[in-house]
Formats: C-alpha cells, structure tokens, sequence
C-alpha cells in the first residue's frame, strides 16, 4: 500500500470521525443542561436535609472562596443557602484527615443564631462497621445548635453548647469531622459576620507555612519559587524535595527555602530548610507529622530543631549526643527513627542546594 | 431475500443469542429483572436500526481496508446518543442500565450485523435486518430477565410500579438463577429448546 493510499484511508476516516463529533456535540448541546440541572439537584440532597427551608443553594463567589482557602486549604466549598431573596445560612463542604484518609464533611451554619444548623458525612474510608457510625444520626445529632464562637470539643455525653460526640472506638474518625467543622466554623467567623470574636483556630495550616518562612529568613521581604526547568533538574535527582524558594530582601538573594518530604516513623515528615547563600543553615521547621506523640515528636521542638541553626553544608549532617562540628545536630535518644527521618529531608536539602548553586 | 424473510431471520433462525450465540455476556449481566432485560433489548435494537442504516447508506464511500474502525465509530456515535438521551429524559431506565449501556458498543451482535449484512446491502433489507435482529435479541434476553425473576426473585416487573409478588412475599427466591453462573445454565437450556423447536419447524416445513 503507497503513501497516496495511505493517507487517502486516513482522510476517509478522519471525514466520517468529524461527521460523528459534530452529531454528538449537537447533541450535548441539547441534552447536556438537563443532566446538569438533575445532577445538582440530586447533590443538593445533602444541603437539604441540613436547611430544610431552603429552596436554593448558590455557590459563593470565586475570589471570596480563594481568599478562604487560602487561610485554609481544608475548605473546599462554600454555599449560601437561600430561602426566596433571604440568606438563611451557609453550607461548608470541608475536609480533614481520618483513619482510612480524608473525611468529607458539610456543615450547615445558621445565620439566625450563628449556631451549627446541622452537618452530614460525605465521601470517607472510615472503617466498615466502626468508624463509619460518624454516618448515624446519634453522630451528627450531636452537632445541631452548637455554638459556633467557640471552638468545639468532642466528649463522650456532650452537653455544653460547645460539646459534641465522640464515639467511643472511632475517635479518630469522630475527631477528622470534628476538625472539619471547627475550620468551617472558623471561617464562618472570619468571612461571614462582623463578630468581634476571636478566630476559633488559633494558627491554620497556612498562617503556620508563613510563620515558618519568616522564621527561617527574618531579613527577607519576598519568597519567589525558583523556576520550574530548574526546580524539575533537581528533582530528577532528588527523592526527597519538593519545593525550592528564594528568599530575596530588596531584590537580592539572600538564600533559599527547601521544602522536603521523608519518611519517619508514623508517615510522612514535612520539613523546610533555610540555607544561606554562603552555605549556613538558618535553620528547621518541621511540619504537620504522625510521629508519636511526646517522643517522635520531639523533632518539632527548639531543642532539636536550634542544633541545625549556623551549620554548614559541605558535609552531610549527622545526629550526636553533644553536637559541636559544623555537620553534627542534636540526636533525640528513643526517637531516632523519627530524627533520621528529618536528616534525610535536611540532607536532601542540603544536595539541592549545592546542585543549586553549581548551575 | 423478501423483507418478510430478513425479518423472520433475525427473530428464528440466526437469532443472535439463542443460534449465533454472540454477545452472551452483557446477557448474563442485564438478565437479572424484566425489565432489565427489555430495556437492554430495545436499546441494543435501536442503535442496531441506526448503524445498520447508517453504514448500508455509506457502504460505498467506506473502503474496504479501514471498515472496521469506521463502523466502530458509527455504532459509538449511536451508542452514545442513546445514552445522553436516556440520560436526560429516561433516567431511571439510564440507571438500571448502568455500564451495560456503553458497553453495547462492543456488543458482537452489532458489529457482526454491520459486517454481514448492512454493508453488503441496501438500506431497506439493512433496517429490516437491524430490527428483526434487534427484535430477536430482545426476544431471548426478556425471556431470560422473566424466569429469572420470577423464579430467582419471587417478583415480576420489579423495579417497576407494578411490581407483583408471584409467590407472595416470603418466597425466599432461588438463587443460583440470580448468579451469572445460573443464568448461563438457564441459556443453555434455552438454547437447546429453542433449537429442538426450530428443527422440528425445518421438519414439517
């Protein structure tokens, strides 16, 4: 078969494929709205049966929505709840980690009272038959007309207004909605009333990322990521960073930020490093972990974290008992599965760095 | 061939599933009610009508070498109108068919249909075919759908309004007929009556 044939076939089918598309795309021009409609309608099942009286839930503006997730990224997504021309409440679809993953979570606030209207459970791994009785209504029962100026606490018999339950044998999955719904409580307090109260979540997640960046570069007015060409060379070679920024005071780089993941002993380390450019850290902040509480997680506290502050990065890091060399930092005796777990995060940002400066 | 003939085919002779035996395992599956089995049916009729049409009036503008794929992607286009308009405007029929629905575009029947038959021939015999066919194949799958859900359920026309308890409520329903692997044995026993009717029919005849 020639090149003429060739290409005459494929034309061929081209023709008749176009014709296809063309009918198919007609046709979802007409079908496709009715199956939206009746698909968001269906999704509104939830939203409901929190705000009976709602005839309509519309979705908050896009930038509000930005700006609230950028306070917290557990949020995912904000309807107002309608009744005729009145706004009647808001309905929070929120996120938080639980046993077997993420826990969706929708939170209904009143706008009457600024108590909680109600809450139900989304998408979850939670486990069959124990932590899934987050879905019975004794649950999430427990939430309605509790405050929302205050942050919520989970008990066994709540009774205070700031008290909801927590099942006994599924706390972890009690508290992921717990967690959720404070952040959508929280927000709600930020964005949605005029209350001179004080934000419920002391820190978010991101109000701490901005902390820690600051921390590591008091001198520094600006945090740029580097390019991505040079970020993605690194990372080829790289197991462990996953971010590079440079840190800049009046236009001139002054260092850089490295943010890492590694494995410790219950999960996943987050850690940022800050190197000077001269090669001196500034310095270790470690980030939300699973390691065990009171000893791994003794990694996250200025007894440890200072030891890295001044070393130097020609060499690699080791942990010691009594630190004193430019790559010795402090060793955490019965938790050094939880110590290497950092040095590999610092240690990988210490090999970014010098491939880093070497380009 | 006389239409009358053509039609007559699809339904006795080289029914689709009971004497060609194409297309069986999307059978086994939506076999379950009765009304699972006449959806699939008359769904699987209406876009062999529409392919078979369709591919008899471009039988001379598709070459010969690359007539596969060119079928496959008319029989995909009817497929997938069928589903943006049960979709739409049939929703639980959309439903209870589930994935068996696009599924129906790798259904053999259809193809062998298009390859045998609507492209070696005019538009007429072709739509007759596709429904006689089609018709056929209806035919075997509602029968099916029927005795397993009478006998395997204790119900008939379930899912429906007018859903009736055959053997009152409490019949604890067999349920080697609702598993695939009854449902195979119960095509095979159909099969086998139906091909012992229809000889003894070319007998007499």
């Amino acid at each position: 078969m020639d090149m003429k044939e060739t290409l005459r076939l494929g034309i061929i089918l081209l023709l008749i494929s176009a014709v296809a598309a063309g009918i198919l795309a007609f046709s979802n021009e007409i079908t496709g709205p009715i199956i939206a409609e009746r698909e968001r309608e269906e999704a509104f099942g939830a939203f409901l049966e929190i705000f009976p009286e709602a005839d309509d839930f519309v979705e908050i503006d896009e930038d509000l929505l930005a700006e609230i997730q950028s306070t917290n990224g557990n949020i995912n997504g904000v309807l107002e709840a309608k009744s005729g021309d009145q706004t009647i409440g808001y309905a929070f679809q929120v996120s938080a980690g639980g046993y077997g993953g993420a826990v969706n979570t929708i939170a209904g606030i009143s706008t009457a009272d600024n108590t909680v209207a109600g809450i139900r459970i989304g998408t979850h791994s939670e486990t069959p038959n124990l932590g899934d009785a987050i879905e019975k209504p004794n649950f999430t029962d427990s939430y309605v007309g509790k405050t929302t100026t205050e942050k919520l606490v989970a008990v066994g018999s709540p009774s205070a207004e700031n008290e909801v339950l927590s099942i006994s044998g599924a706390t972890i999955s009690s508290f992921a909605v717990l967690s959720g719904v404070n952040d959508a409580n929280d927000a709600y307090l930020r964005y949605f009333t005029d209350m001179e109260v004080e934000p419920i979540i002391e820190e978010t997640e991101e109000e701490k990322q901005a902390r820690f960046f600051n921390e590591l570069f008091a001198d520094a007015d600006e945090f740029t990521p580097v390019e991505e060409s040079v970020l993605d060379t690194i990372m080829a070679d790289n197991r462990f960073v996953q971010e590079i920024f440079e840190a800049n005071a009046g236009g001139e780089v002054i260092g850089y930020v490295f943010k890492t993941i590694s494995g410790g002993y219950g999960g996943e380390i987050p850690v940022m490093t800050g190197i000077n450019v001269d090669g001196t850290l500034t310095g270790i902040k470690v980030g939300a972990n699973s390691e065990t509480p009171g000893l791994g997680t003794k990694v996250e506290e200025a007894d440890f974290t200072d030891s890295f502050v001044g070393k130097g990065t020609e060499e690699a890091l080791v942990p010691v008992g009594t630190p004193s060399s430019d790559n010795e930092v402090q060793l955490i005796s019965g938790a050094t599965v939880s110590t290497d777990g950092v040095l590999y995060g610092v240690n990988g940002a210490r090999e970014a760095f010098i491939n880093l400066i070497t380009q | 061939m006389k239409l009358s003939n053509i039609f007559k085919n699809g339904i006795f002779k080289e029914n689709p599933v009971l004497v060609q035996l194409v297309g069986l395992c999307s059978v086994l599956a939506v076999t379950t009610t009765t009304v699972n089995g006449l959806s699939m049916g008359l769904a699987v009729t209406a876009v062999l009508l529409g392919s078979n049409i369709v591919i008899s009036l471009m039988r001379n503008i598709i070459p010969d070498k690359i007539r596969i794929p060119a079928f496959i992607v008319v029989i995909a286009t009817f497929v997938t109108l069928l589903e943006m308009f049960l979709n739409a405007y049939m929703q639980s029929i959309y439903n209870a068919l589930g994935i068996f629905l696009p599924l129906i575009v790798v259904n053999c029947t259809i193809l062998a249909r298009a390859e045998s038959f609507a492209s070696k021939n005019s538009v007429v015999p072709s739509m007759v075919d596709g429904l006689g066919m089609g018709l056929g194949f209806t035919f075997a799958v509602t029968v099916l759908g029927i005795v397993r859900e009478v006998f395997g359920n204790g119900t008939f026309l379930g899912g429906t309004d007018f859903v009736i308890n055959v053997f009152g409520e409490a019949y604890p329903g067999a349920g080697i007929l609702v598993a695939p692997a009854g449902a195979f044995i119960l095509l095979g026993i159909f099969i086998a009556v139906f091909n012992v009717v229809l000889n003894k029919k070319k007998k007499t005849n």
